[in-house]
């Protein structure tokens, strides 16, 4: 009797066998707790601005962010600023995207080209997109064009293995299925199967790959291409600590935009799944 | 009658199999008919359809197909285990998957979605999307989908394996209408004896390793037929005396 009750009162170490209730919604609480979280988040930043928790003067003062906004603003600095970033922002986007969507389609589905890549593929890969910057400057000089080309490079990998993984992911069965049906040929089978079943895992790297090129936008401005980067560097090295968080919270609302607008395309695309 | 396909001699083996699936299997179904072919688990009858559909080269003997070929409807079509639909399609495009490639105006290939939907009492679900049906209504589509391209020979493979009981019974009486309602040939795989007696012309008995047949049986009960009749039992126990 003993062993059952052990038995039945045994929690595994890891989570395997838990079976875990779904967490209760909580309603408009959530929202009270949200805002709640933000706002320990604000005093505690305050705080540690007060009381010098990270050194005098390195802290900014949250409560000087919206004068430092107005700022920005009055000064036509910030507006230009998005606006040049969002420039190579795009351009470095979707190039990076449509080649590593369409490369990594080709390397799924192309035995020939799978192999006749495979190995530029893997000297390339390890290679990190800020590696890159020394040949943007070169080819590009100091440019939009240079910073779309280290953005892209950064998406590209990103999309690839992305493309390439959903594609393989595909249930085989699928082919079966079009070939049964007279779907036969690689764009017929690319267009009825593979293209729709792997579009999942491809919006899925898309994602990612937003969220990717903002990192590498940020390390690209910092060598000096005009942007919020730039502005970050130049209000840094003067301690303007305020205007960085102003860029900080630019890059922040713009991305939180993008992913906004990309979560309802997901959705549209991805509609059929339950 | 006629034969609407021909297995001779059909010799078949999985990649990197030692022994062959099928060995020297020969079959006919004529036009029109309902055959069933029945066997333990794993003996070759999927493996027996799927080469049947072009799905698999043989190894040795062929596959004939006595139906002229048309441009506007397949020689056969095939109804899978699972009802294998496209998730990413809505019921009304799943079933007009095999008509692409087919020499339709677009208002007949829209006809034939139509019809196949309300031959299979599915036209209320020609807007849903695959995750919104249930087991059975899946199922129905996935004979819809196969009943579209007007195919001469109808290939399934245990098709309503999957479904509980009742949904069962229904299909297959459904199955029966649609079949003398569409005039192909069935080839029906179950591992059900009872089933295939119920439903078929003739039961095809598969068994050994590699497979071959080991009966054909001829049902000649007249339809509609009832379930639990004492002759159609006899004959499942003949049957099942095979395997």
């Amino acid at each position: 009797m003993s062993i059952i009750v052990r038995a039945i009162n045994r929690v595994p170490a890891s989570g395997e066998g838990v079976i875990r209730l779904p967490r209760p919604s909580l309603g408009i609480g959530r929202f009270i707790w949200g805002v709640a979280g933000l706002l320990t988040f604000v005093v505690l930043w305050k705080l540690s601005h007060h009381y010098a928790w990270t050194g005098a003067g390195t802290m900014p003062d949250p409560f000087l962010l919206l004068e430092t906004l107005e700022d920005e603003w009055s000064s036509d600095r910030l507006v230009p600023a998005v606006a040049s970033s969002l420039t190579h922002y795009a351009w470095g986007l979707g190039l990076g995207t449509l080649l590593g969507t369409i490369i990594g389609f080709f390397a799924a589905t192309s035995t020939w080209f799978e192999a006749f890549h495979a190995y530029v593929a893997r000297l390339l890969r390890p290679i990190p997109p800020l590696a890159w910057v020394v040949f943007a400057i070169a080819w590009f000089q100091v440019s939009h064009a240079g910073a779309a080309f280290v953005i892209a490079i950064g998406v590209f990998w990103v999309n690839y293995f992305a493309t390439n993984s959903a594609i393989s992911g595909i249930d085989p069965r699928y082919y079966e299925l079009a070939r049964a049906f007279g779907q036969n040929g690689w764009l017929n089978r690319s267009l009825t199967v593979t293209l729709p079943g792997a579009s999942s895992g491809m919006l899925a790297g898309l994602r990612t790959g937003v969220g990717q090129a903002w990192m590498a936008l940020i390390a690209a401005e910092l060598l000096g291409v005009p942007g919020m980067g730039q502005e970050m560097n130049a209000a840094a090295g003067v301690g303007a600590y305020e205007a960085v968080v102003i860029y900080m919270l630019a890059i922040s609302g713009v991305y939180a935009l993008c992913d906004f607008a990309f979560v309802r395309f997901e959705n549209w695309v991805l509609r059929w799944r339950p | 009658m006629a034969a609407v396909i021909e297995l001779d001699r059909v010799t078949l083996r999985h990649p990197n199999a030692v022994v062959p699936a099928l060995s020297n299997v020969s079959l006919a179904v004529e036009q029109s008919s309902f055959v069933s072919i029945v066997g333990g688990s794993g003996v070759g009858k999927s493996t027996l359809l799927r080469a049947a559909a072009g799905l698999m080269q043989p190894e040795g003997g062929e596959v004939r197909i006595n139906t002229p070929a048309a441009r506007d409807r397949r020689l056969n079509a095939m109804v899978f285990q699972d009802s294998r639909l496209l998730p990413w399609r809505r019921v009304d495009r799943n079933v007009a998957l095999g008509l692409k490639g087919l020499e339709l105006e677009p208002s007949e290939a829209k006809q034939r979605v139509e019809s196949a939907l309300t031959l299979t009492g599915l036209h209320e679900y020609a807007k849903r999307w695959p995750h919104q049906l249930s087991g059975g209504q899946a199922q129905r589509v996935g004979i819809a989908r196969a009943l579209a391209v007007k195919p001469s020979i109808l290939l399934m493979d245990e098709p309503f394996s999957a479904v509980d009981a009742i949904t069962r019974k229904h299909l297959q009486d459904e199955l029966v209408r649609i079949w003398q309602a569409s005039g192909a040939a069935v080839v029906f795989v179950t591992h059900d004896i009872t089933e295939a007696v119920l439903l078929s012309d003739r039961v095809i008995v598969l068994a050994g390793s590699p497979a071959k047949i080991a009966a054909d049986i001829s049902v000649k009960n007249a339809r509609p037929r009832r379930r639990g009749d004492p002759t159609l039992t006899e004959l499942a126990k003949e049957a099942a005396g095979f395997l």
